[in-house]
């Protein structure tokens, strides 16, 4: 837990939760644009982008966790994550800050009505709790 | 001890040179066999066998360097006249072309241990000779054919030679040995100088026939002439024409007398040596003239240039937008007009990469005569094949595609199609049955054809076969049009094929091609008349990975079309649609064409209609669909990107690409839509059976 706790960590929410990315793993932060959709493909794949030149695939956290329906606002934002060699964005509903957690705990059974398998733990901070997701997991498995 | 011979930049050198040389050499071969012995193809096959035994020999290839010398050992024979070309002389060629290949192979897959047996074809080879195999002997002869070439030559004679070379003319050596008889022989060497000059020009000659005085004894006489004729129509003229002579001999002035001719700069002589073939294999030239480019280089060059292709799109956008907000303002002129000039130059940066990619398809061409040979002999048959267009060029990696399916039709011709002499004798026909096969260009496509005058395809027997393969019911067969019957023959496991040989009939058949086509996103068509022959057109797309795209709205989201696969595009009044037990149908050029809405599949609603629907029309290998689309943007050369790994692979689409205006659009994969539609509507399968195209569906 030990390299856990050093690291810096972007939060961001959803659906009112707060919940962060281990900032290596994050590549770039976008505002929200314009997706296209691909059809037949997983059901939370939100669509495509284009970032300089690149097709990134977008995918939406409320769908993917089964929250209530979500609207595009001023805050949202997409979060551009390398994972398996491959850029893919998230969908978030705003991005608050960098930080780093006094101290993490392994994480429940359920977080905020998820299964906690998609999480590395919980963090800690002055302000509360954060869900710090195991992205691999999120976008890879079912 | 690694050496650079280990290297494997050396060895894929090593192998990309032979591979050429083994084209070259069953080409040759070929040639020879058709047009029967010249004095320029032997020297060709002597040149290949040469070249094979010099690179493997500096490859420490040993087998492959024995070969090749025992070839260079029968070839020189034929070469110096000791040995006649003949049927068993042309076979063990063919079999050495053979066994060269397997070596290659063998190199290829462990170069440490070579599998191939040699000692056969090596027995062969010493078997053809006319005198047992003595090493001496071939030395002797060599000496003795050549005794009297040796050319001093000065710079003025060079420099013509190299004129004479650069503007297509021949140059031979006639060695000519005057009669015993004859009277004031160094006259009678000028009366020859002076024919010869009226045939060409002499430039030189050995010995120098006007210096020497009237009366010297001289008997052999060699002339240097440049001239439009070949080597053995000059030989016959002159044998011909000449009084007071024993003997005439005349050779193309290259290759091994080289050795004996005196001259200054070796790098000169290479390239005499070169430029001589010229006329008869422009190839060996050209292979002198490339680079070798790593294919991923090439394939990352095309990437880059499809980044500015996109960037450029979208500069001039933003150039536009700016123009009309402030149309005072002359810097936003100039940007448009840079605009205008760099879209022009990176038009041509992508032309350029995309032609270095291409090869011409010559490069195929020259695997089917040997093939159509060796087929028509075992099944008895006579075929002349003829090639066309040869100098089309694709995208390699399109030629690598179509290799397997154009082989699978030939054969098919061959074996299917055209007809044994007896029965063609007996239906009237030459007894040569025709193969052709052409490549040409047309738009932006590449359209290959094969043809054949055999005995065409039997519907009945189409209709039977798909009936008893329990493809179609009796039922439906009665209901097919024509082409609908030949289209069957694409179906899966479908073959007419009484009996099964070795050539074609082992389970594969027709959709082998057809998924080979489809893959490329190309367009296959049959036409059959019965008795007079069968023709396959197949069109495909210039490239891969640029691919000029139709670009449609479904509702509002914007799609692109391989425009490969379009064949046109109608507006129909919404009544003429008509329905076929559920199935949206509509009659175009008296075709029934299945519609799709896209819309219902995808889960978008449909837009409230016009008075007039747009079709386009697709076409995938052998099947016709028409696409109901709400609006047409235009067509434009769009980037192919792929969606990635993470979203894996989609039917109904092959890509995405980004618009001038940045924005994303999906390319429609037509051969995933087609089965996408076929796949989804299990339940309304049967009506699907009598509808157009749908049948023969996998």
């Amino acid at each position: 837990m030990s390299v856990l706790l050093d690291a810096q960590y972007v939060e961001y929410e959803l659906a009112n939760e707060k919940y962060a990315l281990i900032i290596s793993d994050v590549y770039e932060i976008i505002k929200m644009q314009k997706v296209t959709p691909v059809h037949n493909s997983k059901p939370y794949l939100e669509g495509i982008i284009n970032l300089r030149g690149k097709i990134v695939p977008v995918i939406n956290l409320h769908k993917r966790f089964g929250l209530n329906n979500y609207t595009v606002t001023k805050s949202t934002r997409i979060v551009v994550v390398k994972s398996r060699d491959e850029m893919v964005g998230i969908v978030v509903d705003r991005v608050n800050q960098v930080i780093k957690f006094l101290e993490i705990q392994p994480p429940p059974e359920m977080v905020a009505g998820i299964n906690g398998d998609y999480f590395e733990g919980i963090g800690i901070t002055d302000e509360g709790v954060v869900s710090i997701l195991k992205i691999d997991k999120v976008l890879y498995e079912a | 001890m690694a050496g650079i011979f280990e290297s494997s930049e050396m060895i894929g050198a090593f192998l990309d040179e032979t591979e050429e040389q083994l084209q070259l050499l069953e080409q040759s071969i070929l040639e020879l066999e058709q047009k029967g012995e010249t004095p320029e193809i032997v020297q060709k096959l002597f040149r290949i066998a040469h070249t094979l035994k010099g690179s493997s020999s500096a490859m420490g290839f040993e087998k492959m360097k024995l070969l090749t010398h025992e070839m260079e050992n029968v070839l020189d024979r034929v070469r110096n006249h000791l040995l006649k070309i003949s049927k068993p002389v042309i076979n063990v060629l063919f079999q050495c072309l053979d066994h060269l290949r397997m070596l290659k192979e063998d190199f290829v897959s462990d170069r440490k241990d070579i599998k191939t047996d040699i000692a056969p074809i090596i027995n062969s080879l010493r078997e053809v000779l006319p005198e047992k195999y003595n090493e001496v002997d071939t030395g002797k002869t060599k000496d003795e054919s050549n005794q009297f070439v040796e050319f001093t030559l000065g710079s003025d004679q060079q420099a013509q030679l190299e004129q004479a070379v650069k503007s297509g003319l021949n140059v031979l050596i006639c060695h000519v040995k005057i009669s015993e008889g004859s009277l004031m022989k160094s006259a009678r060497a000028c009366l020859i100088l002076n024919y010869f000059n009226e045939l060409g020009t002499v430039i030189y000659t050995d010995p120098d026939v006007l210096e020497t005085p009237d009366d010297a004894e001289i008997d052999r006489v060699s002339y240097l002439v440049i001239t439009q004729m070949d080597a053995s129509t000059f030989e016959a003229k002159s044998r011909d024409e000449l009084m007071d002579i024993d003997e005439v001999k005349v050779v193309p002035f290259y290759g091994e007398t080289l050795q004996n001719y005196k001259q200054p700069e070796k790098a000169q002589q290479k390239e005499t040596d070169i430029d001589t073939t010229s006329k008869t294999a422009n190839y060996e030239k050209r292979v002198t003239q490339t680079v070798r480019v790593d294919v991923e280089r090439l394939e990352k060059m095309m990437n880059l240039v499809g980044e500015l292709v996109i960037e450029q799109a979208r500069i001039l956008q933003v150039g536009n937008i700016l123009h009309n907000r402030y149309s005072s303002d002359d810097v936003i002129d100039d940007l448009l007009g840079i605009s205008n000039r760099v879209s022009r130059v990176i038009g041509e940066l992508q032309e350029g990469v995309m032609k270095s990619r291409m090869l011409p398809i010559q490069q195929l061409f020259n695997r089917f005569p040997r093939m159509v040979r060796d087929l028509s002999e075992s099944l008895n048959k006579q075929v002349e094949l003829i090639l066309e267009g040869g100098d089309t060029e694709m995208d390699r990696t399109i030629i690598e595609e179509i290799t397997d399916p154009l082989i699978h039709l030939i054969r098919n011709a061959i074996d299917h199609g055209i007809e044994t002499p007896d029965i063609r004798k007996k239906t009237g026909k030459p007894l040569k049955g025709i193969l052709r096969i052409t490549a040409f260009h047309q738009e932006n496509h590449v359209i290959l054809t094969i043809e054949d005058d055999g005995r065409g395809i039997d519907l009945r027997k189409v209709k039977q076969a798909a009936i008893k393969k329990q493809i179609i019911t009796s039922q439906d067969a009665e209901n097919l049009t024509e082409q609908e019957v030949i289209n069957l023959i694409f179906h899966t496991g479908f073959s007419t094929s009484q009996t099964v040989n070795d050539i074609s009939g082992r389970g594969v058949g027709m959709d082998i091609v057809r998924n080979h086509v489809d893959r490329l996103n190309g367009i296959i068509d049959v036409e059959t008349k019965q008795g007079e022959g069968t023709k396959f057109t197949i069109k495909l797309p210039l490239t891969l990975a640029i691919l000029t795209g139709l670009l449609v709205k479904i509702n509002d989201e914007t799609y692109a079309l391989p425009m490969s696969n379009v064949i046109e595009i109608v507006r129909k009044p919404e009544r003429e649609i008509e329905f076929v037990k559920g199935q949206a149908v509509s009659v175009i050029r008296e075709k029934v064409l299945p519609l799709i809405w896209l819309h219902d599949y995808f889960n978008i609603p449909r837009r409230k209609r016009g008075r007039n629907v747009f079709i386009v029309v697709l076409g995938v290998a052998e099947k016709r669909l028409g696409l109901v689309v709400d609006e047409l943007v235009g067509n434009q050369e769009v980037v192919v990107k792929p969606l990635g790994m993470y979203i894996g692979k989609i039917e109904g689409f092959s890509g995405a690409t980004i618009l001038g205006d940045g924005s994303v659009a999906c390319i429609l994969d037509v051969v995933g839509i087609s089965k996408m539609v076929s796949s989804r509507k299990v339940t309304a399968v049967d009506d699907y059976q009598n509808c157009d195209i749908e049948v023969g569906d996998r």
